[in-house]
This record gives C-alpha cells, sequence and structure tokens, in this order.
C-alpha cells in the first residue's frame, strides 16, 4: 500500500566552500539539518529506516549550483516552516524556494531533461564563432570514458543551446536519467577547438536552471518550461 | 589558506574548507588568545577525537581566546601545497603568528607528522630556535606521559586530563603578555602548574652505558617531579553541549559519551588502564541530559559509549534503559565498542539491536590462560566459550578476536593457543541447530605485537625484535587452516618504531628530526611507513633499537619518564 505525504520541493543553492562537498555528503547534511530543525519528515519503513527525500539532479563535487531540487516528503497534518531549515544549513546553502506538490506530480530525478551551464575559463571572450560552428555542425564526436572503455560518443543531440554571454558561457545540455552531458565534456571540446590547454580545476561550472523538456528556445520565468513548475503538469 | 583552484586538484577538498555545523566563529582582533589545536593526523581520524571536541568547546568557552584547528594535511594537498603556510579552518589564517601551537599526541606514530606541521607552520623545529614572535608550541594526550622522545621540539606539555587546569595556564598567558613578559617568564610561571612539564628546565646526564645517571632541575622554579592534571568529578567539569559535526564523512560519525575514566582491569600491558586512575564515573543523570543536548544540537544518528571498558560502568543497566528511551523517540542508533563478553554485555547488545549491524569485537589478548593470568587479563577460557555462545545465539555471525604476541613470558604453546581458541570459537558456532545459522561465521583474528609502555607493570620489559614477531605471526599462521577464520596481524618495523619512541629519552628526538627530513610521515599508515627511512635515521643519530625496544631494564635503572607522577594523589 501506497502511504501519503506531505511533499515538498525545495530549490536552493550550493555555493562557495560547499562546491568543495560531494553528493553524497550533502545528502547527509540535509538528513542533518533537517533532525536539528525537528521537521516532521517521513522515515522509510525497516530495519534501518531513512529520511525520505530525493535530489532531482546530483551536482559533481567541484561546481556550484543556484538552482538545485530537492524532494522531501513529510509526515501528513503537521504544520512546519521549510524555510526554518536555513538556519541548521551551513554557509553555502541555502533554501530559496518551497513548493507543495501533489501526489500524483511525477519525480523531478525523472523529469529533469536539461540543465544550463554557466562556464568561466580565461579566453571565453573569443568563443563566439566556435560555438557557432558546433551548433552548425550535424555530429560532434567526443571519447566519452566509462569505467571499463572509452568510446566515441556523438553528443550534437544533448545540445540545445550555446553562446557567449558578457561574463560567462552559456550551455543548456541533456541532463538527467536518460541523457546526461557533462559540461566539463563539451568545455573540453570547445577549448580544444579553440586550442586552448586549461587544466579542469581552472574551469569554473555553475549550473542554473533545471528543465524538463529538452527546447531549444529562450524561456522566461512563466513559460513551464522550468523544473519548479511541474507542479502544473 | 590555500586557492580554490588547487582546492579542486585533491581527492577530498572537504578537509580543508571548515565551515562545519557548530564552527566557532570569533574576531580575531578581539581576542588575547589565538589557539591552534593541532591535530598531527588527517581530517576524518582528528574529527572523531573526543578530545578535541572538548577541547575547541573548553577554549573556545573563554571569550580571550579563539581556538582554531588545523590538521595533517594529506600527500595529495602536501603535493600542491607549495609555499603556502599551514592555515586554520576556521579563519584560513596561518598559523605562524597564533599565539599557541597545541598537539594532541595520540600515538608515537604521529611524531613524524608533529615535525612535518611546525614545518608546514613556518616554524624552525627545535625549541631553541623558535623566537619571541613565534607561537609557544605544547603539547598533550595520552603519549604526553613520556614526553622525552619530542622534548627538543616543545615548549611545554600537559599532562593529563585537559580540561584540568588548561584555564590556569591561559589566564597565566594572558597576564604575561599584559604586562609584557617574554616566553620564558611565562614558562617559569606554568612551571608548577599541575599537569605541566617545560623541558628546556630540565637535563638529563648519562652513564657510560646510555642509561640515565641524573636528571637536574636546571632552572630553580622547576619543580623536582610533574604531577598530572587530574579532573576529580566528570560532573562537574566542563563538557561541551555542542560537537563539530564534519560536512564530510569521516570514521565516527556520532555523539560520544563518555561514561567514566580510567578502567578498573589492570592489564598489566594497558598503558589507558595504568595511567587513568583513579576511576571517575559520570552520574547517569548528567550523561542522560548530555546526550540529549548533544543529539539536539548535532542531528547524529548514532551515539556511542565509550570508556575504557563500557559495561563496568556501575549503573550500565539502568542507565542503558533510561538512554533507550531517548534514542527510539529520536531514531537514533546506540553503539557499544569495547565491551566484555559476558551476559550483561551480550544482553545491552541484544537491547540495542546493535547485533544486526556489526561485528562483536573482542579482546582475549592471549592464547593460553597461563598467559591471560601473567598479564591480568581477567577473562577464562571458559568465560571466552559461554560468552560466543551467547553472541551466537543472540545472532551473531562475524566475529572479531585481538591478540597480541610477544607478551612477557610468551612460548610457542601461548601461539600455538592462539589458533586452538580460534578454532575452538568457529567449532562452537557450528554447533547451534542449522536453521540458526543464517550465514557461514567470519572470524576475524587479529595479532598485534606487544609494545611495552611507560606507566604499565611492564615497562622494564624487553621487546621482540622484528624477526622474532615475524617468526611468531608464521607459527600462529600456519596452525590456522579454516578458512572461516582470516588471520591478520599487525607489521612487525612499525611495532619497533612505536617501540623506540614510546620508552625513548631525549636523545630519540634527533632520530625523529632525522626520519622526518628523509620523508618518514603518516608513520601510522602502512601504505606510507617507510622502515627503510628510520633504518637510516637510527644509524646517523646512533638511537638503537636495541638499547630503546629491545633491552630488558634493571628495576633500578632511571626511567626517561621517572619524574613524572601519573597515579591518583592527594592534594
Ligand atoms: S580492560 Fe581494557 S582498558 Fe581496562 S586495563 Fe584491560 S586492556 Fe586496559
Amino acid at each position: 500500500m501506497n502511504r501519503e505525504y506531505d511533499r515538498r520541493l525545495i530549490k536552493f543553492e550550493k555555493v562557495d566552500k560547499m562546491r568543495f562537498i560531494g553528493h553524497l555528503d550533502l545528502l547527509r547534511i540535509f538528513q542533518g539539518a533537517i533532525r536539528r530543525a525537528n521537521l516532521p519528515i517521513a522515515y522509510s519503513s525497516g530495519f534501518n529506516p531513512h529520511q525520505k527525500m530525493a535530489f532531482a539532479l546530483p551536482l559533481p563535487l567541484g561546481m556550484q549550483s543556484t538552482c538545485e531540487y530537492l524532494e522531501l516528503f513529510f509526515e501528513k497534518n503537521i504544520p512546519f516552516n521549510l524555510f526554518d531549515l536555513n538556519d541548521f544549513l551551513p554557509s553555502g546553502l541555502r533554501i530559496l524556494e518551497c513548493y507543495e506538490i501533489s501526489q500524483k506530480t511525477p519525480n523531478p530525478s525523472g523529469a529533469v531533461k536539461a540543465a544550463e551551464y554557466n562556464v568561466i575559463f580565461d579566453g571565453m571572450q573569443n568563443s563566439a564563432p566556435y560555438l557557432q560552428e558546433i551548433l552548425d555542425s550535424s555530429q560532434i564526436i567526443v571519447l566519452k570514458k566509462t569505467k571499463k572503455s572509452t568510446k566515441e560518443t556523438d553528443i550534437r543531440p544533448d545540445i540545445f543551446m550555446l553562446k557567449y554571454i558578457e561574463t560567462s558561457l552559456y550551455m543548456r545540455i541533456s541532463a538527467g536519467s536518460s541523457r546526461n552531458l557533462n559540461p566539463m565534456i563539451l568545455a573540453n571540446y570547445i577549448l580544444a577547438k579553440m586550442g586552448l590547454t586549461i587544466f579542469e580545476h581552472e574551469i569554473s561550472i555553475t549550473r542554473g536552471n533545471l528543465f524538463t523538456t529538452a527546447t531549444t528556445s529562450e524561456y522566461s520565468v512563466d513559460n513551464s518550461l522550468l523544473l519548479w513548475q511541474i507542479k502544473d503538469f | 589558506m590555500i586557492s580554490e583552484s588547487k582546492l579542486l586538484q585533491i581527492s577530498k577538498p572537504g578537509r580543508y574548507i571548515g565551515n562545519e555545523i557548530n564552527i566557532v566563529q570569533k574576531n580575531p582582533s578581539t581576542v588575547d588568545i589565538r589557539f591552534a589545536y593541532c591535530f598531527p593526523d588527517v581530517y576524518e581520524i582528528g574529527m572523531s577525537n573526543l578530545g578535541l571536541q572538548i577541547m575547541y568547546f573548553l577554549l573556545n568557552q573563554r571569550e580571550d581566546t579563539f581556538c582554531e584547528r588545523v590538521f595533517m594535511p594529506w600527500t595529495d594537498m602536501l603535493e600542491i601545497m607549495e609555499d603556502t603556510p599551514l592555515w586554520a579552518l576556521e579563519t584560513g589564517d596561518s598559523i605562524r603568528n597564533f599565539s599557541f601551537l597545541g598537539f594532541t599526541l595520540q600515538h608515537e606514530l604521529s611524531f613524524t607528522n608533529v615535525l612535518a606541521m611546525l614545518n608546514l607552520a613556518g616554524l624552525p623545529l627545535y625549541s631553541k630556535q623558535r623566537t619571541e614572535d613565534m607561537p609557544i608550541v605544547c603539547a598533550g594526550g595520552p603519549c604526553a606521559c613520556n614526553p622525552e622522545p619530542m622534548a627538543d621540539f616543545i615548549d611545554f606539555f600537559y599532562i593529563g586530563d585537559g580540561e584540568a587546569t588548561i584555564n590556569i595556564i591561559l589566564d597565566i598567558y594572558r597576564e604575561n603578555k599584559a604586562n609584557s613578559g617574554s616566553k620564558l617568564e611565562f614558562l617559569e610561571k606554568i612551571a608548577n602548574v599541575k599537569g605541566v612539564y617545560v623541558p628546556i628546565f630540565y637535563e638529563p646526564n648519562y652513564h657510560s652505558d646510555g642509561t640515565i645517571s641524573q636528571f637536574v632541575q636546571t632552572n630553580p622554579v622547576a619543580p623536582k617531579t610533574v604531577q598530572r592534571a587530574l579532573v576529580k568529578s566528570l560532573d562537574d567539569t566542563f563538557f561541551p553541549t555542542k560537537m563539530l559535526v564534519p560536512l564530510i564523512d569521516t570514521a565516527h560519525n556520532r555523539v560520544s559519551l563518555e561514561l567514566f575514566r580510567g578502567c578498573k582491569r589492570g592489564c598489566k600491558f594497558c598503558q589507558a588502564g595504568c595511567i587513568q586512575r583513579p576511576i571517575r564515573n559520570r552520574k547517569p543523570e548528567t550523561l542522560l541530559s548530555q546526550a540529549k543536548a548533544l543529539l539536539e544540537s548535532t542531528g547524529h544518528e548514532e551515539i556511542s559509549l565509550v570508556s575504557l571498558s563500557t559495561s563496568d560502568y556501575p549503573y550500565f543497566v539502568p542507565f542503558l534503559d533510561e538512554l533507550l528511551k531517548i534514542t527510539t523517540e529520536r531514531k537514533v542508533n546506540i553503539s557499544l565498542p569495547s565491551l566484555r563478553l559476558d551476559a550483561v554485555s551480550i544482553d545491552a547488545l541484544r537491547k540495542t539491536q546493535e547485533i544486526r549491524r556489526s561485528s562483536l569485537t573482542f579482546a582475549p589478548e592471549a592464547g593460553t590462560q597461563r598467559l591471560r593470568d601473567v598479564v591480568n587479563k581477567d577473562i577464562t577460557t571458559a568465560d571466552i566459550s559461554e560468552g560466543c555462545r551467547a553472541a551466537f545465539a543472540a545472532g551473531y555471525d562475524r566475529i572479531k578476536l585481538y591478540f597480541m604476541s610477544g607478551l612477557p613470558t610468551e612460548t610457542d604453546e601461548d601461539l600455538l593457543g592462539i589458533a586452538t581458541l580460534s578454532q575452538e570459537i568457529c567449532d562452537e558456532y557450528y554447533l547451534l541447530p542449522r536453521e540458526q545459522r543464517k550465514r557461514p561465521l567470519a572470524l576475524n583474528v587479529s595479532c598485534s605485537c606487544f609494545v611495552p609502555k611507560p606507566f604499565t607493570p611492564f615497562q622494564w620489559e624487553s621487546q621482540d625484535t622484528a624477526e622474532t614477531f615475524l617468526q611468531k605471526q608464521r607459527l600462529v599462521k600456519s596452525n590456522i587452516k579454516n578458512k572461516r577464520i582470516s588471520y591478520r596481524y599487525h607489521d612487525a618495523y612499525t611495532a619497533v618504531v612505536e617501540g623506540v619512541l614510546s620508552r625513548g629519552d631525549r636523545r630519540v628526538s634527533a632520530a625523529i628530526e632525522a626520519a622526518y627530513k628523509k620523508g618518514a610521515m603518516f608513520d601510522s599508515w602502512t601504505e606510507l611507513f617507510r622502515y627503510d627511512l628510520w633504518e637510516q635515521a637510527f644509524a646517523e643519530t646512533g638511537v638503537s633499537p636495541d638499547f630503546y625496544a629491545h633491552r630488558k631494564r634493571n628495576a633500578d635503572e632511571i626511567l626517561p619518564w621517572h619524574f613524572i607522577k601519573v597515579g591518583a594523589y592527594n592534594e
């Protein structure tokens, strides 16, 4: 039997020092904060009960984000204020928005199709022509490393938007469980095209919005492409 | 502090960023004392140490003091640090200009890391080379009870319970600073505070055979004996209501409750048991309120009852029942390390459901009853098989057994006893009815090398050589034939270094420095331990393992730690 929960979605930022904290540690940090804040989180049953929560999309260690999502399941009919959690989180983690979502809403982690990233490196101001060249190609072949092997992959279908805007290089690319492109792979491809040698630790990547459709169009906050609006689906 | 792009080049940057839950932040310009609490091992180990947690909040409770933490950078960080001076986690400031660096000496194999941290901080290693503008370097912790091997590097040692007299020392420091007193004046003023040992006020002389002939006071204020600082009542002493909660996973991410200090058992090889006297119990009420406060402020899901032999706590059963009420409500697990294998313990494990989570660990220490009697380990073969039977019946199928080889009077029979006893325990499991055995038994037998320690009844004994240890390990190994038993033993060469450092005198400093300069660091990490470097260091400095580790002392020999009194004393 499926129990009903009070389902919430929080949007939070993970910036500054917190970029050095990996995904599993982040999960533990939220669990601890929820326990300290004494929020009525629901626990899974079984011998080792754990708090019911799920991130929309893990953020690789080293990247910052202004738009992370965490889905939380609370016991029903207990009043609480989710923003209280901010008092219990370390600096660099801050809840920006809270939403109630209905029982029928699909899981955010399954809904994510694309993400936007702002990439900064020395020399990016000269990138525009190379970006256009990438967008004009029908195929972009890169070597993707898996645990066992390295194989050639076409990442062109994963690139939805790519442009240089004064302060950073903007990319909107595949993200989520069905197709996912690591922004570092694309950044390295661009660097190679530009003939630049820059170490990965010299590239700063910040994740922005998550999208539920692989769209190539510009968005405005209310055109229902952003993840937080899935409650309206 | 280190740059962000450098942090992206190493494996666990979370070790170096601070920012933990319950971290203390102060404006450094508003305090008189900047204290760097230095833990000479990697972050995860240091942060699991209860002493660090207590001292951090104790020192920060003082308005005039800001205590920050410093850990030994891991090897990947050492490679990229270059000239970045060692920094404190709270502010990221270099510790070069702090008032104090306070090292905790948890074991002898961290000594080279202490030197590494001094060097990384941009400070000369030797006390006498450090000038007035440099921090005062002090050291405490279990290994401070024989301070001599580190005496040349440390300005003063703090011997005993950290909470006892540290505030007196800091008060004196502040007053001395206000009066523009020198470092020497400060050391003279604290020389008579309980627990304080200032090495430059003493000088050892030696006989021609290398043993100590005289240990003279070179400063009129220096007391003849140094008395260990003692907290009389654990109920009245400082205990933090908060603990730092690391952002990354560490060895023990949990609340620690210290039920009591000391141990009533008196095993002759055990330094902790011999030093921490008398036994001081915390009242159950104190513990329960500490448990509540700490669970609330940390959000931890596990609480560990830490003491030398936990089930010896006089109120153990009723206390555990009360604690269970708190933990059940909060969905918190209780973990019980260091239990004796008796009915009370097995019952406690059943209640806390620890059984379903972990393996049972216990330490017969020796393979035969004869040798257990010699070392005063008061557990019998019958207790062991009975305890194991109860543990198996309660559902345990992973057992860890700890033994030592090289104990005084040990013979082949005692070593073979390790194999026999292990096999008997194994057989005991298979006497269970088949349906009660869910999995095959996993019996882990671990054998360490006995290193005689100061202040124990074995402090005069000779330690086995590496060759003897290896031979003994082979003998045990060749007699363990059962697949269910996995046999592991500690490194014999590490034990030699530990032996020299444990019972060393002041001349051993030179060998520590030489080993460090050759690259010895993280000596307790098997994969980083380099005996070849130590062997060269011993040879070059004339510090001989035969003299320091493998030699039997005469009862009338002046031991390097003879001037320290650790036992219970009267005011
Ligand atoms: S029981 Fe444990 S702590 Fe107590 S003296 Fe023996 S070995 Fe030491």
